[in-house]
């Protein structure tokens, strides 16, 4: 059975040709956009096997600053009002240390640096399904 | 442990603020420290108790056994206070000196806490306070009489205000605080720009180096080598964009040191190079000795894009193979002496002695006298990039490049340049500053 893996991205440049050989490769993508749709949608987030997660998200300030963080946020209330348990994968063109050191010390299963070639992301999937 | 990049931002910040805070001393008679919030906590910045400006009092405190100590903490626990306070604060010290405790704020968030003060001012009810700490103090420290005596003594000397002439002094103190509102504000904004700038090209690069991996890869119709190639280029040049481009961020970044092997790092680069080098028929080969018993304290991204930028240079300046020979880029690695040491090595355009010797090489913007033609491509950045880097690390980086033989060969006089780098595995703690 295909590995369902929710992405939660808005950026259509991005994705398309990301998810391409994603879909190739066996995985079933599905897509959500804003921070709304993932709290609309909690309940395939709790079916996937994985979650990409955008940190960058457009309903919810810059991002570009530790305060205002979306995809942290969104993580956050996933596990504290949610209890999510679907490994997720951060996606992220800020690599500072405080902000891997923050998604860590909340448990993501990966960090990945955008831009990623998508041969590296699968790898990064496989290996985190693996574990 | 943190320090401040490599950006012209924040070390001339610092540099104005320090101006700021010696006009403001010399103005008043007053010493003056400086804390600024980093992830949330105080850091302190300029306090210099050496000063002659600092009180007799607090000197004399400071050079008893504990003191300094006691003094660090209070000095602390009252710009903590102001940290969480709307307002100025007068504050009085462990050892009775009032200060003046004032929160700097940038687009209201606190973004600094600055101090100034001890002294003593008129009244009772002030001076009644300020006796009672000054006897806590003798106790908390085990003074005997003579000592206490002395104490009390450079107490009384101290500089005396009365309310008003300290009303005038916090009159003067914002306009020191709108500089440093302009200072810090004009940084934020060079920083959200520099950001901004770097998300928007990265988001880019990821459609186009996505796009190119997918040709190169996947798409069956591509069959013929010229269009197979052609995707392979589009697909190097849109990996080293994003190395470029992270270069920008990186010079604005603070330093954030934590223990980690270096084995992945020197892994990442080679991952990241490896294309471009099999493109110019050059193979990059890693032998670590060691590296994963012993991690070193390194502030990753940093560390990462100086040796990014070094295994580039080294595929970059490689000779083609020819004549049946197999090239390659060699990077060893190895303990020696409280450090781990890397050395990488390629055959190809070497760099003069001179430029070695004078440290040119390692200059912003320097492009070596032998890289012509098709080698001159960088921007003279990576080399200074990678050099600062180091040195933030307090490690070394050494460079010899000499001729191979008499043979000059199609593309050149062939070298062998090797780049050592001696990475200590711990860093050196911070000193506390007095004040």
């Amino acid at each position: 059975m295909a590995k369902k893996i929710v992405w939660i991205e808005d950026d259509v440049d991005i994705i398309g040709p990301v998810v391409r050989p994603l879909e190739r490769a066996g995985f079933e993508i599905v897509r959500l956009r804003t921070a709304k749709e993932v709290f609309d949608n909690v309940a395939k987030l709790h079916e996937a096997d994985l979650i990409l997660l955008d940190m960058l998200l457009p309903d919810g300030g810059s991002g570009l600053e530790l305060g205002r963080y979306t995809g942290l946020d969104i993580f956050k209330e996933l596990l504290q009002n949610h209890a999510l348990k679907t490994p997720v994968v951060a996606l992220t063109v800020v690599a500072r240390e405080e902000i891997r050191k923050n998604l860590r010390d909340l448990g993501v299963a990966d960090i990945v640096r955008k831009p990623v070639r998508p041969s590296e992301l699968k790898e990064r999937i496989e290996q985190v399904l693996k574990d | 442990m943190s320090k401040p990049g490599l950006g012209i931002t924040r070390n001339h910040r610092q540099q104005a603020q320090k101006a700021l805070l010696d006009m403001f001393s010399s103005a008043t008679g007053l010493p003056i420290g400086l804390y600024e919030v980093e992830n949330g906590k105080l850091k302190g910045i300029f306090s210099d108790g050496s000063l002659d400006i600092f009180e007799s009092h607090c000197q004399y405190i400071q050079q008893i056994p504990g003191g300094k100590e006691l003094c660090q903490a209070d000095h602390c626990n009252r710009a903590e206070a102001a940290l969480n306070a709307s307002d100025e604060l007068l504050t009085l010290c462990h050892a009775g000196l009032y200060n003046q405790a004032v929160p700097i704020k940038v687009n209201g968030k606190t973004r600094a806490v600055v101090l100034y003060g001890e002294m003593q001012i008129e009244g009772e009810a002030y001076q009644t306070q300020s006796l009672e700490n000054h006897q806590q103090v003798i106790q908390k420290l085990g003074l005997g009489q003579e000592q206490a005596e002395k104490l009390r003594h450079l107490l009384l000397g101290a500089k005396k205000y009365s309310p008003e002439r300290l009303d005038e002094i916090k009159h003067f103190f914002p306009r020191v605080e709108e500089w440093f509102y302009i200072i810090m504000d004009e940084e934020d904004r060079l920083k959200s720009g520099v950001d901004r700038v770097t998300h928007d090209m990265q988001t880019r690069l990821q459609a186009i180096i996505a796009n190119a991996e997918n040709l190169v890869m996947e798409l069956p119709w591509i069959n013929t080598s010229e269009a197979q190639q052609m995707a392979r280029e589009v697909l190097f040049s849109a990996l080293a964009l994003d190395t470029l481009v992270q270069n920008l961020g990186h010079y604005l970044e603070d330093y954030h040191f934590h223990k980690r092997p270096i084995g992945p790092l020197i892994y990442e680069a080679k991952r990241v190079y490896e294309a471009e080098a099999a493109r110019r028929g050059i193979e990059i080969r890693i032998d670590l000795k060691e590296a994963r018993d012993h991690p070193l304290e390194i502030s990753r991204n940093h560390m990462q894009h100086a040796l990014n930028n070094l295994v580039h240079n080294a595929v970059k300046y490689s000779f083609r193979s020819g004549y049946g020979r197999q090239r390659f880029v060699k990077i060893d690695g190895y303990p020696q002496k409280g450090h781990y040491v890397i050395e990488i090595k390629n055959y190809g355009v070497g760099i003069l002695p001179e430029e070695i010797e004078s440290g040119a090489i390692f200059r912003d913007g320097y492009q070596g006298q032998l890289t012509q033609g098709e080698y001159r491509t960088g921007s003279g950045k990576g080399l200074s990039f990678a050099h600062q880097v180091i040195q933030q690390h307090h490690g070394t980086i050494e460079v010899e490049s000499r001729i191979l033989s008499d043979k000059i060969e199609p593309e050149g006089e062939p070298h062998l340049t090797r780049f050592t780098l001696h990475l200590p595995y711990h860093q050196p703690q911070e000193k506390p500053k007095d004040g």
